[in-house]
C-alpha cells in the first residue's frame, strides 16, 4: 500500500504553495504555471490548499519573524517524502529585502530547501524546471527511504 | 441567541493567495464581526528605503507589490521629480501611461480569474488567465520582464517602444478585446455568476464615503472619483470618464473592473495615436530636498506616497498608504451579516493586496 | 447553447495554446532580462556595478581581478549593464536554471605571467 502511494507521489506530485512575505511577483508566476499556457497539470501537478495532501512545498518570499512559525508548521504537517522549492531571489537569500529589520533572509534559515529557483520575479519556465527537479529529489528520497532529519 | 464562536480564516487558506488572518466571530452560519490580524508579510520596506540611494529606491518600491509594481515606481518617481523640478519629456509621459494601463489590464484580468476561482468556475478562471498572458507577452517584449518591469527611472523611462512593437501591441489588444467580449458575456449574464455575486456584501454610497473606500470599491458604490482624471503623467491629454456602478455589491465591483479593462485598452490606443517623438528621459543632477505627497490611481485604488528628502542621496522618510489598507474598513463593514460561504467572495471583491498593505 | 457548440468545434480544430515546456522551449523576445554575465577580458574591475547594485549581488575584487555575481541575490534590474563604462556586462535572455545549492557565478581575468609580459 505504501509503495503505491509513493509511486503516485512521484508520478503526480501535488504542491502546496506558501507565500511568506513575497511581493506577489513570484506568486502570480506560480499561479501562471497552472494556467493553459504553461499547464503544469500535464505532469500531474496539482495545487492543493492542504499541506497534508502535498508532496512539494513551494515557498516564495523571505521568511520573517512572524511567519517563520507558520512556515515551519506547514512544512511539519507535510507527510514524508517531501521536497521544498524556494522560488525567487527573496526565498533563496532574501534578495533586496535581505537587510530589512523584519526579515530573516532566505527560507533555508527556517526549513531545509532542496531546489533554489533564481530570478525576480522567477519566470514560469524556471519555476516548472524547479518543480521537476524537486520531483527527482522526491524519487531519490523514495528509493533511499530517507526519513525526516529535522 | 446562538452561542458565538470564533473561526480563524487564514493565514494559509486555499482562496487567499496571500497570508492574512481574519478572525470571524460567528453566530451559527452568520458572521457578526471580523477581526483582521495582519503582519505576516511585513518586511520593513519603508525603513529600507532610508538606507538605499534615491535611484536604487525605485527598485525597492517596485517590490512593494509585484502586481502593480509600475504604479508604485511611477508614484515615487513623480514625487522625486516634482521635488527636483524636473520636466519629464512628453514621450516618456505617454509611455508611462501605456505601461500603467497595461499593468491595470493584467491586474484586472488576474483578479477576474481569482474571483471566478473563488466561486468555483474553474474554466472561467483559466480563460481569464489565458487572456492575461497576452498582456504578459507585451510586457516581456517591451520591458524585458514579465512582472516587475523596472522601466521607470528618475526623469523619464528606461526603455522605448518602437513602431514594430507598437504594431504587435495593437494587434494583441484587438485580440484581447475579442476575448474580453466572450468573458464579459459570461460574467454579466451567467445564472450561477449572478447568484453568487448580486446583492452579496453590499456597501452603500454613504458608507463607502464615510469609511474612505478607494478605487473600484468606491466607484461601484456610485461615487465618481478616479485619480487619473486629475491628469498626472499624460492623462490630461487623453479622453476618458471614471467608470461608475450604482448597486455597491460584488457584482458592481466586478463590472467596474471588467469595464475598466475596456477603458484601459481604449486609453492605450489613444496614447499610441498621440505618442510624440523625442527623448525618453531628461538628465537628473543633484539631490532633492523638501517634502511632498503624491498620488497615483492604481488598479486597486489610489496610492499615496509621502516623501521627505534632505538634500542628500538618502531619504529622511518614505511613507506609503496603499489602496487595500484604505479598503479594509469597508471590508469589515461588508462582511457583517454574511454567511460563511460568501466570505471568500467578499474578501476577494476588494482585491486585497496584502504585500502592499504590510510592506 | 449554440455558442457552446461553436466553441467546442473551434477548440477541437485549433492548435493547443499550451507552450509545451520543457519539450519545446519558447524563444524569448530580444532584450529580455534573464541572466547577467561579464566578459572578464573587457572588464576593468572598476567596481561601479558593485556600488550601484540595489541588492548588493555583485562583488568586485580589484586586486585579484575577480568579478562575482550571486544570481540568487540578483533582482535583474539591469542597472549594472546600463552604467558599465566598458559595456562588458551583458544581459542574456536565457534564465538562470534552478539548482540545489546557491552557486555564485565567478568571472576572473586570466593572469598573464610576469615573465611573458616582460619578454
Amino acid at each position: 500500500m505504501m509503495g503505491i502511494l509513493q509511486t503516485a507521489a512521484t508520478k503526480s506530485p501535488w504542491i502546496v504553495h506558501f507565500d511568506c512575505g513575497s511581493c506577489n511577483g513570484c506568486d502570480i508566476e506560480i499561479l501562471a504555471c497552472l494556467t493553459p499556457l504553461y499547464d503544469v497539470e500535464r505532469f500531474g501537478v496539482l495545487n492543493v490548499g492542504n499541506p497534508k495532501h502535498a508532496d512539494i512545498l513551494v515557498v516564495s518570499g523571505t521568511a520573517n519573524y512572524r511567519n517563520a512559525r507558520v512556515l515551519r508548521n506547514v512544512y511539519d504537517q507535510m507527510p514524508w517524502p517531501k521536497a521544498v522549492v524556494a522560488v525567487g531571489a527573496c526565498a533563496s537569500t532574501g534578495g533586496i529585502f535581505r537587510n530589512c529589520y523584519n526579515t530573516l533572509g532566505g527560507v533555508d534559515k527556517v526549513i531545509p530547501v532542496d531546489v533554489y529557483v533564481p530570478g525576480c520575479a522567477a519566470k514560469p519556465e524556471a519555476i516548472m524546471e524547479g518543480v521537476l527537479q524537486a520531483v527527482q529529489v522526491l524519487e531519490k528520497r523514495k528509493e533511499t527511504g530517507e526519513t525526516y532529519a529535522g | 441567541m446562538a452561542k458565538k464562536t470564533i473561526l480563524p480564516f487564514g493565514p494559509q487558506h486555499p482562496v487567499l493567495p496571500e497570508p492574512i488572518q481574519l478572525q470571524l466571530v460567528m453566530e451559527d452560519e452568520i458572521v457578526v464581526e471580523a477581526i483582521p490580524a495582519i503582519g505576516y508579510v511585513h518586511r520593513g520596506l519603508e525603513k529600507l528605503t532610508e538606507t538605499k540611494a534615491i535611484a536604487e529606491n525605485i527598485f525597492v518600491v517596485e517590490r512593494i507589490c509585484g502586481i502593480c509594481s509600475f504604479m508604485h515606481a511611477l508614484c515615487y518617481c513623480q514625487g522625486i521629480e516634482s521635488l527636483m523640478n524636473i520636466t519629464v519629456p512628453d514621450r516618456s509621459r505617454f509611455l508611462r501611461v501605456i505601461w500603467g494601463e497595461l499593468h491595470r489590464l493584467h491586474s484586472h484580468h488576474l483578479w477576474l480569474g481569482l474571483l471566478a476561482d473563488a466561486f468555483g468556475f474553474e474554466s472561467l478562471f483559466m480563460q481569464c488567465w489565458r487572456n492575461r498572458e497576452m498582456v504578459m507577452d507585451i510586457m516581456e517584449m517591451t520591458a524585458g520582464s514579465r512582472v516587475i518591469i523596472s522601466t521607470n527611472a528618475l526623469g523619464g523611462v528606461r526603455r522605448d517602444i518602437d513602431s514594430d512593437q507598437q504594431k504587435f501591441i495593437l494587434n494583441s489588444l484587438n485580440k484581447l478585446q475579442e476575448e474580453l467580449d466572450n468573458i464579459k458575456r459570461v460574467f454579466s449574464d451567467d445564472y450561477t455568476v449572478n447568484k453568487r455575486l448580486v446583492d452579496v456584501a453590499v456597501i452603500s454610497k454613504e458608507d463607502a464615503h464615510e469609511l474612505g473606500a478607494v478605487g473600484p470599491v468606491m466607484r461601484a458604490s456610485g461615487l465618481s472619483f478616479d485619480y487619473r482624471t486629475t491628469g498626472y503623467a499624460a492623462y490630461n491629454e487623453l479622453d476618458f470618464e471614471p467608470i461608475v456602478e450604482q448597486s455597491g455589491d460584488c457584482y458592481a465591483r466586478m463590472m467596474v473592473r471588467l469595464r475598466e479593462c475596456y477603458q484601459s485598452i481604449d486609453i492605450i490606443r489613444q496614447a499610441f495615436a498621440k505618442l510624440p517623438e523625442g527623448p525618453i528621459a531628461s538628465p537628473v543632477k543633484g539631490f532633492p530636498s523638501g517634502e511632498i505627497a503624491t498620488r497615483v490611481e492604481q488598479p486597486r485604488g489610489e496610492v499615496l506616497y509621502y516623501i521627505k528628502a534632505n538634500g542628500t542621496n538618502h531619504l529622511d522618510r518614505l511613507r506609503v498608504r496603499t489602496p487595500t489598507f484604505a479598503n479594509i474598513p469597508a471590508l469589515l463593514k461588508m462582511v457583517k451579516g454574511l454567511t460563511l460561504a460568501d466570505i471568500p467572495i467578499a474578501i476577494l471583491s476588494i482585491d486585497p493586496c496584502i504585500s502592499c498593505t504590510e510592506r | 447553447m449554440f455558442a457552446m457548440v461553436k466553441n467546442v468545434i473551434k477548440n477541437l480544430f485549433s492548435r493547443p495554446s499550451t507552450r509545451l515546456f520543457p519539450y519545446q522551449t519558447r524563444e524569448f523576445f530580444p532584450n529580455v532580462r534573464g541572466s547577467i554575465d561579464n566578459d572578464p577580458e573587457v572588464c576593468i574591475y572598476c567596481g561601479a556595478c558593485q556600488m550601484r547594485c540595489p541588492s548588493e549581488a555583485i562583488v568586485v575584487n580589484r586586486a585579484e581581478k575577480v568579478w562575482t555575481i550571486n544570481p540568487y541575490k540578483c533582482i535583474l534590474c539591469g542597472v549594472c549593464a546600463q552604467i558599465c563604462p566598458k559595456k562588458s556586462i551583458a544581459i542574456h535572455s536565457e534564465y538562470v536554471h534552478p539548482q540545489s545549492s546557491k552557486v555564485k557565478k565567478i568571472r576572473q581575468k586570466k593572469v598573464v605571467e610576469e615573465a611573458q609580459s616582460h619578454a
